[in-house]
Order: structure tokens, then sequence, then C-alpha cells
């Protein structure tokens, strides 16, 4: 898999890199009471520093210093957070967050059921990773979003063109990592499970499966990604609901203050489910023990 | 049970002789060791008893029945464990019930084996919080689990540190006696050899060939310094080209 792999191979590498040392999570490892604070610091302080940065940096930028424009004004994050604060009041955003969520876990559970069975197939047989390299390279590389037109032609406008976007983002890293996780496999694991009774059925349920899970996990979190940061664009054509819709309704309704609170949204849902995923990683995966 | 048994691993520089032309029969119920240096195909003779590797020649049969594949009857233990690190100890012990469906009280089997390889206290501990020597009792008993007509033991202790292999050689005499297991125990340490072996079956390397079958005639539990273990420890070492001769060996 070693070609294929290079781009999301490498984030995967440094993603199961940052769940081994638990940086990037808040989380400090445990030190002598003097260097806690800074630890601490470290840990959680400095990241909330480069996210006042960010803050600053917006402030500055629409705060009328560069162009006193309304328009520019408008996009403020005092408006923002106004906003933000108006649409849990009202409500009006559950139906959105909803409908995003739905297309997602769908999209999600789309990649899973093809990817992985694709995927073991590939790691198991050389034959089938010769055979499918070269195209599953030249299909990774296009972006999901050309695939809309067709999608609409084949499913009709609605939920499904945008399930069907997401699923084939999705499902490239649950193929790569799932495959990169069976043929590392250890073999000895194969071995043992022979000389125990199990045939070829009873291999792939009782080991290969349950083997790489950590790795489908580590592809489910690169999906995830994906999947987040497709869901919106997807959701500009023709569905009316959804965080990608509301983004276009915003706009139309020149509310600017609402369109960055509908950005604010999306950042936080697509980090609190990165987060999720990471957690299951670390508490459903067995290689975390021996760590 | 092997009869003029060959291997040979095809190479692009030339083919290797893994061994060749081996005899050797084990008695029912007998705990035989394999015993040589590294080289000499002690491991993959013992493969294809498991039907993990094929002969090149000859033939291997266990109880009359030819070889054909992996069969959960003859039970393999590996030197690194090959336990699996997401099952806990007692689903590890189950594993092969598993596999092959086993419609018995699995819970009892299990049970009687963590007593019997005295695993109590960790029956739900993972493979990644046991020592070596733990371990090997995991992987021990799921071999025994499948009620083996033959048990396959590859250099077991070769991973343990001296005291705890001592003492696991002791264990795994006192585990296959009182199962009654028929028992092939490959190893290259001479004196394990002779302290777990009823039998002992020397091998040279290059090519790999079966020297000679020494009986060891001594009752469990032994003395590992009985005088008569101490007399076939020379045996062994001068087929091994090892001993020195007594003139040169008492010039002090």
């Amino acid at each position: 898999m070693s070609e294929a792999m290079s781009t999301e191979g490498r984030l995967a590498e440094q993603l199961r890199e940052e769940e081994r040392t638990g940086s990037g999570t808040g989380i400090a490892v445990s030190a002598p009471a003097d260097s806690r604070w800074r630890a601490h610091i470290r840990g959680f302080g400095l990241p909330v520093v480069g996210f006042l940065v960010i803050l600053l940096v917006w402030q500055l930028l629409t705060s009328g210093l560069l162009s006193d424009s309304s328009i520019v004004t408008a996009f403020q994050p005092r408006n923002a957070f106004r906003e933000l604060v108006g649409f849990f009041v009202s409500g009006v955003i559950y139906s959105h967050i909803f409908a995003s969520l739905e297309r997602i876990v769908l999209g999600l559970a789309l990649a899973v059921a093809i990817g992985v069975p694709i995927g073991v197939v590939i790691g198991h047989y050389r034959t089938a990773e010769r055979a499918s390299s070269l195209a599953f390279q030249f299909l990774r590389m296009i972006s999901p979003l050309s695939w809309m037109p067709i999608a609409i032609i084949a499913f009709g406008v609605g939920n499904n063109p945008v399930i069907f976007l997401i699923a084939i983002a999705a499902v490239w890293p649950m193929i790569i990592n799932t495959a990169h996780g069976v043929s590392s496999l250890d073999q000895r694991w194969i071995r043992a499970a022979r000389t125990l009774g199990a045939n070829e059925w009873k291999l792939v349920r009782m080991v290969i499966l349950p083997a790489v899970v950590p790795d489908m996990l580590t592809g489910l979190r690169l999906a995830v990604g994906l999947a987040w940061v497709v869901l919106v664009p997807a959701e500009m054509l023709g569905v009316s609901d959804g965080l990608g819709y509301y983004i276009l309704d915003t706009r139309d309704r020149f509310n600017y203050g609402e369109l960055m609170a509908v950005i604010l949204i999306i950042g936080v849902i697509g980090y609190a489910l990165d987060q999720l995923i990471r957690l299951l990683r670390v508490h459903a995966s067995w290689d975390q023990e021996e760590r | 049970m092997l009869e003029g048994a060959t291997k040979v691993f095809a190479a692009r520089n030339g083919d290797t002789v893994a061994f060749q032309d081996v005899n050797l029969s084990v008695h029912e119920g007998e705990l035989l060791c394999v015993l040589g240096p590294s080289g000499c195909g002690k491991s993959t003779l013992l493969n294809t008893i498991a039907g993990l590797d094929k002969l090149s020649g000859g033939s291997v049969a266990v109880g009359g029945e030819p070889v054909a594949g992996p069969h959960f009857t003859r039970g393999m233990v590996f030197q690194d464990y090959a336990l699996f690190p997401w099952l806990t100890v007692e689903e590890n012990i189950r594993f092969g019930l598993d596999a092959r469906g086993f419609k018995g009280d699995k819970q009892m089997i299990v049970a009687d084996l963590v007593a019997l390889t005295r695993l109590q206290g960790f029956e739900r501990a993972r493979p990644s919080q046991l020592s070596g020597g733990m371990a090997q009792r995991v992987a021990l008993a799921r071999a025994l689990a499948n009620q083996v007509e033959i048990l396959l033991m590859d250099e077991p202790f070769g991973a343990l540190d001296a005291f705890t292999r001592m003492e696991m050689q002791e264990e795994i005499v006192r585990i296959v006696k009182a199962q009654g297991v028929t028992t092939v125990f490959v190893t290259h340490d001479i004196d394990e050899a002779l302290y777990v072996g009823d039998r002992v079956a020397i091998m040279s390397a290059h090519p790999g060939e079966l020297r000679r079958v020494i009986p060891v005639p001594i009752a469990h539990p032994r003395d590992r310094v009985d005088p008569q273990l101490v007399r076939l420890r020379e045996e062994v070492f001068t087929e091994f080209n090892l001993a020195h001769t007594r003139e040169q060996y008492y010039h002090i």
C-alpha cells in the first residue's frame, strides 16, 4: 500500500502519534508539582492562546480599521456571538444541526460498510492490492463534489446524493487504513489461529477484524474529517436544511452575523466529532494498553 | 511418524535444504525433545507436523492419518506465545473451542485448564499485562483446550530468563504428564532437552539431519544434577563435538 497511502498514510501516522502522546488533546502528562503549572499551560493554556489570537485577528479584520463598509463590520465577532445565542434561544438551528448529523452518520455508515470489506480483501491478497492501487489512487484524487451532478441524476434531489458524496469522500481512508492494518497483521496470529482450528471465515471474524480495529478507527477519524468538510458544500445543492444550506440562506438574507455563527457551529461540531472518534480509538482499541 | 521427510526451500540463489531424510516416530504419551543448533530445520520440522508447512519429500502422519494441513488436534505453542492481545486470558484459552464451534461445556474446560496451568486470578487479564512465563502458560492452556492428540512446542521458553525457564520446564513436565498428551518439544538448549525429554532426538545443521535419538530413562521429577543426567549430557556434547577429551580435561 506504500504509494497509495503516501499522504493519508502520513496523516494516519500523525494521528497515531498524537493519540500515543496525548498531545493536541489538552491532556498534560503528570509532572512534579512545581512544573505542573507549566505543563498545564502547555497542555491547555497555549491552545487557548492560539484560539484567542484567531479571534483577535477576526476582530481586527472586521473592526472597520481596514474598511468602514457596513458589510465588513457586519462580520464582527460580537454579531456572530449574539446570533449564536439567538440560534439556541429561538431553537431555529437544531433542525439544521440534526439534518447535517444524520447525513454524516448515514454517509459514514455507508463508507464503513463498503470500505472495510474492500480493505480486508486488498490487505489480504497481494493480487487485489496490485490490481486496485492505480485505480484507487486515480479515484481518490477526484474531488467528491465532482460527482454531484451524477449523484443527482442517479439518486434524485434530496438527502441521498448528499449521503452518497459523504460516503465517496470517507470511503478512501477506510479502505486504505483497513488494508494497511490487514497487510501488516502479525502472521503469528494467523498461524496460531489455524492450528487452533479456525477456518477461513473464522479467521476473518475472530482474528483479522478484531486485529485491525485500531487501524479502522484511525481510518474512521480521517473519514470523519473529510466527510465533515464535504458535507457543507454538498448541502448547498438540492436540500432545504442542514448547516451548508443555512450558510447560503443567511447570505441570501444578508445576515452576516448569522453566517459567522453557523461557521462557528460547523467548527465546533467538527472538532467534537473528531474528539469523539479519538476517544473511541483510545478506549475501544486493544493496542492502547501495550503502550 | 515422519518417513524420509525432506524439506527444501526454493530460493533465487539455489535451493536451501532445511532438513533431509528424517525418520522419526513419537510414542504415544511420550515427551520427545528435538535438539539441534539453529539452522538444523527443527522448527520447520515441527511446522510440517502442525501442517503449517508442506514437505518437499517423504511423508508425515499423526495417528496413522497423513497431515494435510493445520488441524485442531495438533496444538502448537510458539516461542513468542502468539496470544491474541485483544482477548483476555480466558478468551484466549477458549479461542480454539469457539473457532471450531465446540458445543460442550466450554466454561468448565477453561476453568480446569486455568487451574492446571495455575493462572487463577488472571482470567480477565490481557496478554500485555502478563510476564513471559504467564503468557506461555496461557499459550499452553490455549493449545490444550482442544483435547489435542499431539502437542507441538517450538522453543517455548526461548524468550524467558534462566530462572523462569527452569521453573517452566518443571511446569511443562507436570502439565503434559498430567494430561498424558504426546508432545514434541523443539529446543536448542541441551540441558532443557535432557531435563524435560523422555527421549532426545539430536539433529545437526547444514544439511538438517537426524543424528540419533537418546532415551533419557530417568523418572520425573528429575534432579538437575542427577549423575545419570550428567553422563547423558556428556554424550550429547560429544555428539555435537563440543566435549574435550578427558586427557585434555584433566591437564591441570
